[in-house]
């Protein structure tokens, strides 16, 4: 019986705490990400500010990865106006490799191709390099090209399944989403 | 629409620079953010608009209605109905297919074969976070905590709002409908914060889980049979990084984008690999999933205010669901019983614990008692960090052999998986520099102080729109350099 009078009266001060709060609109800022914003909040300010920096972020990136531009328009090349695009873009690609400007971008690549190649040995021996020179034909050694990707076991053929690849999408557009419910 | 995509990258450029435009016009704004979030949720299939809708309507109208209802009865009644609506969708078009094969395979086993209506069914992205979204407005409605909303508008972008649609956080009503009631703000704390969150986010998704499902865990999920211990115990620690990486990580962007629009959200995940305990954890994993279960599941079950036995079932019950949430398959069941069933351990033993609590005061010195000293009562101290370092990697391999489950194409591919936990014979074949520091370091990050991002944000704040633009463009540039290629989807899009 008591039990039912506390959970009464919980759920009366529930019900007044809701009103109270809706009449000042007072939010509790528990838990939140963010901070809400101060009434004096510049905010025609900041969005000229992040539209500003969302500018200069699409030119860096335009300039030195040209080459995402030029996949993300060959998927709009079936239109005359697409085709346009695409062809423009590849033409700004050209301008930017022929400016060096895409070398940061593949410089990048190339150094993390290069780690995650490397092997326990190749790390050895930045550690203690007097521990002699790695085989050259060490496929994990530094500056030799990378070796194929480990062969992959294969799949047991009864099972009638593919292996999966990594997934490779053309970047700017999104993979086909539909799922079947099969387990 | 994938976040880390042009076209998400021009449509939010679009939708931001517009609804700013708005601002002084609160009512066409909430309609263009509306129209925005339908055009994102359209562009994976704009059939699945229409279920967005017809959900929206269910849960404005269950919400007036109980709103304007004063009897307790068909209040009950109501929202018992508007709730069972919720499910039904949400059953059928998540577990139909699951719930057919189970029957049929049961009719098999009892030499009763059947035609079964067997169809495919396509599972509309984020169809679990919006029905639950919906169910907790209702009910929040119903327990008046909150004022049913008049104004359909504010419901539909509620339930549709394109940050958080697809894969949470689920925000409860209470924290966002006041939101579209204030005039919107953008200050400088929240674009520096919006622009670290992106970026931590892209990071964590298109690096670190990606790296670690193309590189690994897709390749021993696959076929555990073809690899050793060494392997298969490695492929959990990054299946674990993985998954918190791709998860946290677009709760990230989407807790910043939103931010960038003048919303706020809730943390969705605080450091969980830091957990001491697997109640601990479920307060830092999934926040937002976690807190709904409390409040709409384990609590209306009676939570811990019945006796233990009945605490004991009311949190089986709870991660049972919980698991069925995540998908229609026995893994899930499986993952969320494992949960259930330590849960229910840790409070075993802390009832113990606190008994014995009870019998040290009673026999405690005269002068300690009715007190509680830590000093007076060994056990009230708190625990020293050996201890506490022991109960975190436990608690962590606890997670770990769940998630075996969750991850697992099939119980078959579980229970083999499992298995070749005994198989050292094998060298391993994943355990490269690379691959092995990229899952210590992202473990490791999980002990770093937890306001790391707040800081990096403060050091923005205020700075010029050259000094924003070139973090987000070099930021972008160096996660696009460094990540392999492609954009995989994020894991809970299939939720």
């Amino acid at each position: 019986m008591s039990f039912a009078l506390e959970y009464r009266k919980k759920m009366q001060a529930k019900a007044r705490k809701a009103q109270r709060s809706a009449k000042t609109g007072a939010q509790s800022d528990e838990g939140f990400a963010v901070p809400p914003a101060g009434k004096n909040a510049d905010t025609r300010g900041n969005r000229r500010r992040v539209l500003a920096a969302l500018s200069l972020a699409a030119l860096i990136l335009s300039v030195f990865n040209s080459g995402a531009l030029v996949t993300y328009t060959g998927g709009l090349a079936g239109s005359p106006l697409g085709l346009r695009v695409a062809i423009a873009s590849e033409d700004w690609h050209a301008l930017m490799e022929k400016s060096r400007m895409t070398g940061v971008v593949e410089s990048i690549r190339g150094a993390v191709a290069t780690v995650r190649h490397s092997s326990w040995q190749d790390l050895a021996v930045l550690v203690a390099p007097s521990g002699g020179a790695p085989d050259e034909g060490d496929p994990g050694s530094p500056g030799a090209v990378p070796g194929p990707a480990p062969v992959l076991p294969a799949g047991d053929g009864e099972r009638g399944r593919d292996l999966p690849g990594p997934i490779e999408v053309e970047r700017g557009t999104q993979p086909l989403l539909k799922a079947e419910i099969s387990r | 629409m994938l976040f880390p995509t042009l076209d998400f990258a021009l449509f939010f450029l679009v939708v931001f620079a517009l609804c700013w435009e708005l601002r002084h016009r609160p009512e066409t704004r909430k309609v263009f953010l509306l129209a925005a979030s339908y055009f994102f949720y359209g562009y994976w299939d704009w059939r699945f608009t229409m279920l967005l809708a017809a959900s929206s309507l269910i849960n404005y109208t269950a919400g007036r209605l109980v709103g304007l209802t004063r009897d307790e009865r068909q209040r009950k009644l109501l929202v018992g109905l508007a709730v069972a609506f919720n499910l039904a969708i949400l059953g059928f078009f998540k577990y139909y297919g699951f719930f057919l094969d189970s029957l049929a395979d049961l009719l098999l086993r009892l030499g009763l074969e059947r035609d079964l209506p067997f169809m495919e069914i396509i599972l509309p992205v984020g169809i679990s976070f919006f029905t639950f979204q919906g169910i907790s407005y209702v009910v929040d409605v119903y327990r008046r905590e909150i004022k049913p909303v008049t104004a359909p508008l504010d419901i539909f972008l509620y339930i549709s709002f394109f940050p958080q649609l697809v894969a949470g956080p689920i925000v409860r009503a209470a924290d966002f409908l006041p939101q579209l009631r204030e005039k919107p703000r953008l200050d400088a704390a929240m674009v520096s914060l919006g622009v670290v969150l992106i970026l931590t986010g892209l990071f964590k998704k298109m690096v670190i889980a990606n790296y670690l499902a193309t590189e690994v865990v897709d390749t021993v999920f696959f076929d555990p049979s073809g690899y050793g211990a060494p392997d298969l115990i490695f492929a959990v620690y990054a299946y674990a990084v993985q998954i918190y990486c791709d998860f946290s990580g677009y709760s990230d962007i989407a807790i910043g984008v939103a931010a960038l629009l003048g919303y706020r959200f809730k943390w969705n995940f605080n450091q969980p690999y830091r957990a001491a305990s697997l109640r601990e954890f479920w307060r830092r994993w999934h926040i937002s999933l976690s807190q709904w279960l409390r409040d709409y599941l384990y609590k209306p079950l009676g939570g811990s205010r019945g006796g233990s036995l009945t605490t004991y079932r009311n949190l089986m019950l709870t991660m049972l669901l919980g698991g069925i949430w995540h998908g229609a398959a026995w893994t899930f069941i499986i993952w969320g019983a494992i949960h259930g069933c330590v849960l229910v351990l840790e409070r075993m033993l802390q009832a113990v614990r606190g008994a014995r609590s009870a019998v040290d005061i009673a026999l405690a010195a005269p002068a300690a008692r009715g007190s509680l000293s830590a000093a007076a009562v060994p056990e009230l101290r708190k625990s020293g960090p050996v201890k506490r370092a022991l109960a975190v990697l436990i608690t962590f391999h606890i997670v770990c052999l769940a998630w075996i489950f969750f991850r697992a194409e099939s119980l078959e591919y579980a229970l083999i998986y499992l298995s070749g936990f005994g198989n050292w014979a094998e060298p391993a074949q994943f355990l490269q520099p690379f691959l092995v520091v990229m899952v210590a370091a992202s473990l490791a990050a999980h002990f770093l102080p937890g306001d790391l991002v707040q800081r990096a944000a403060r050091q923005l704040e205020g700075r010029s729109a050259v000094v924003l633009g070139a973090v987000l463009g070099f930021g972008i540039l160096l996660i696009e350099s460094v990540a392999p290629e492609g954009v995989a989807p994020f894991i809970y899009f299939q939720f």
